[in-house]
């Protein structure tokens, strides 16, 4: 499903993705994006130290490190409060 | 899990439910005011065919016209609504699927929510807009009817008539109180992406990101 997200969005769903180590395909097949977008993405994590690049046989894969908790904490303790502090839809 | 966790994803389920449930009343909304529109665009093109030079005819022509082009409606507003139905089946099932007291399950399911409405807000206040013209355009054409019955009196048979015209208050009524129920969907979402788009101020500091 393609919808429109945030850069941030996109950052925490790649990293919550990798958190196994993911290959760079199934990184933008997963998170929807395409490989230029995807490879702009990926690049900015690792140059923050939130993505690293592990060997896993033959395969290069990229990984989810601890460091990137600085930023997945906030974001779903923000998240989460989006959707607790606001009035409810129900019918 | 917590009990935060759990309130957030008691919350999440009912507002999915909700959303859902809006949705495919849409849908069942929207195919009725079809087939109504359908049948009613029928048979008074049939009326104004047969009809004799007379003040039948003055009558059949602006309902007809007026059934066909609800019945144009009705169709793209079915489409939009089954568009948005796959999407947010997509998440529901996302949702009963989840790792119950997980952050990151219910998070996950927070951004395509979010991700959702971003993309669907004009689409939902179109057929918002589209659901309100046709609320009415059934309540002029019962209206009409109800009219014409005033002035030339029941023809065919009286119980489809009597049908006929109670469906389009009906569905007349339906249709008005859809954009009602988008209207609180709609400020809810608003509310939310407002304090989403605050929310990207500190992480934005803790990325250190330059746009």
């Amino acid at each position: 499903m393609k919808l429109r997200r945030t850069q941030y969005e996109i950052f925490w769903e790649i990293l919550s993705f990798c958190r196994g180590g993911r290959s760079f395909t199934q990184v933008i097949n997963r998170c929807d994006l395409n490989s230029k977008i995807g490879q702009e993405h990926v690049e900015f994590l690792l140059s923050k130290g939130y993505l690293a690049k592990v060997e896993s046989g033959d395969r290069a894969l990229l990984k989810t490190t601890e460091k990137a908790a600085e930023f997945m904490q906030p974001f779903e303790r923000m998240y989460l409060e989006l959707f607790e502090n606001s009035p409810e839809f129900k019918l | 899990m917590t009990r935060r966790m759990s309130n957030i994803e008691g919350r999440l389920g009912r507002e999915l439910w909700s959303f859902y449930a809006l949705v495919v009343m849409n849908i069942v909304a929207g195919g009725v005011i079809m087939g109504l529109s359908m049948s009613y665009g029928i048979q008074n093109v049939i009326a104004f065919v047969q009809a004799l030079p007379g003040l039948e005819l003055i009558y059949s022509l602006p309902v007809a016209a007026v059934a066909i082009a609800v019945f144009g409606v009705a169709i793209s507003w079915l489409v939009s609504s089954a568009e948005i139905f796959g999407e947010a089946q997509e998440i529901r099932e996302e949702f009963q699927g989840r790792e119950a007291g997980d952050r990151s399950s219910a998070t996950s399911i927070i951004v395509k929510t979010m991700a959702l409405y971003r993309e669907r807000k004009t689409t939902i206040q179109r057929m918002a807009w589209v659901s309100r013209l046709v609320g009415v355009l059934l309540l002029g054409i019962a209206a009409y009817n109800l009219a014409g019955i005033a002035l030339f009196g029941v023809w065919g048979e009286p119980i489809v008539v009597g049908t006929s015209i109670v469906m389009n208050l009906v569905m007349g009524a339906v249709a008005l109180y859809i954009p009602h129920l988008f209207s609180i969907f709609s400020r809810t979402w608003d509310s939310r992406l407002a304090q989403g788009e605050k929310a990207e101020g500190e992480l934005r500091r803790v990325l250190e990101w330059k746009a």
